[in-house]
């Protein structure tokens, strides 16, 4: 995992830019790295495990489903702002809107129903904004989260 | 936080795995096997206690899913004690657990247990 940082800023606000040599074996350092981050921003334990959820979800996500043949690089952008963190996951994979996929059912008893769909359902749910682009050959998701700081 | 596993046989008929830590990506392949051995003994009940488990993602989910299932299909019942803050929310969100799966303490699972006990009981005589 490569990564970058940025310059002076208010404390607590910060700019990290990670690039993963793929989703899968980079996760759990991207994650711990995130959840670093959010901790020395004075975050809620609830916004901590919030955002680690969102990128676990989002990487996970890619790293099964964006490639066909062998995974692909991914980058993670992490913006803290006031309180606000905002992550972009970049990849170079086929094309994939998740925010425009259904909904999964939740409807009936639980050990009757399909367990897929739940990670984007609650990546939808635990952010105050997303949206996604595609970007040239480039798979754009970015999810913003308000109010971190208890 | 790495995710321990505690399995507790309980009453003749139960079993309960005491999960602490994170259940994620990384750790959710051990409780599948502690789940799969579960499933390939003679059980009817099955307790998850979720009070040290502080992360659950959709991964954990899936396991969740998968327990229940299993368990109503020998006519046994998944359930679910004590979810910490987190960990219930995640479950709201997915609708991972019927409301009458999830007990807030040892004491409300008693009660459902022993009445249930007294149900099986009573159909064997």
């Amino acid at each position: 995992m490569a990564e970058t940082g940025g310059g002076a800023r208010p404390v607590g606000d910060l700019e990290d830019r990670l690039i993963l040599t793929d989703a899968g074996t980079g996760l759990a350092a991207a994650l711990d790295r995130l959840e670093g981050h959010c901790r020395s921003g004075g975050f809620s334990t609830e916004a901590v495990l919030d955002l680690r959820l969102v990128a676990e979800e989002v990487l996970t996500n890619i790293a099964k489903y964006a490639f066909v043949g062998p995974p692909g690089p991914v980058e993670l952008r992490i913006s803290i702002h006031g309180g606000s963190t905002a992550l972009e996951f970049r990849d170079g994979g086929r094309a994939f809107d998740p925010l425009s996929q259904p909904p999964p059912d939740l409807e009936g008893p639980a050990q009757t129903r399909a367990p897929g769909g739940m990670g984007l359902l609650l990546v939808r749910t635990v952010v105050d904004e997303a949206s996604y682009r595609r970007e040239g050959g480039t798979n754009v998701l970015r999810v913003v989260k308000h109010r971190c700081r208890p | 936080m790495a995710l321990t596993i505690h399995a507790e046989q309980g009453r003749s008929f139960s079993t309960t795995l005491r999960l602490a830590g994170r259940l994620d990506n990384e750790s959710v392949d051990d409780l599948d096997r502690e789940v799969d051995r579960l499933l390939d003994s003679p059980l009817k009940v099955l307790v998850f206690d979720l009070g040290g488990l502080e992360y659950i993602a959709s991964s954990g989910l899936r396991t969740f899913f998968r327990a229940q299932k299993g368990m109503k299909q020998r006519s046994g019942k998944a359930l679910f004690l004590n979810p910490q803050p987190q960990v219930r929310k995640v479950f709201d969100i997915a609708k991972a657990a019927d409301l009458d799966s999830v007990f807030r303490d040892v004491q409300e699972l008693d009660a459902y247990l022993d009445a249930m006990q007294k149900r099986v009981l009573e159909g064997a005589e």
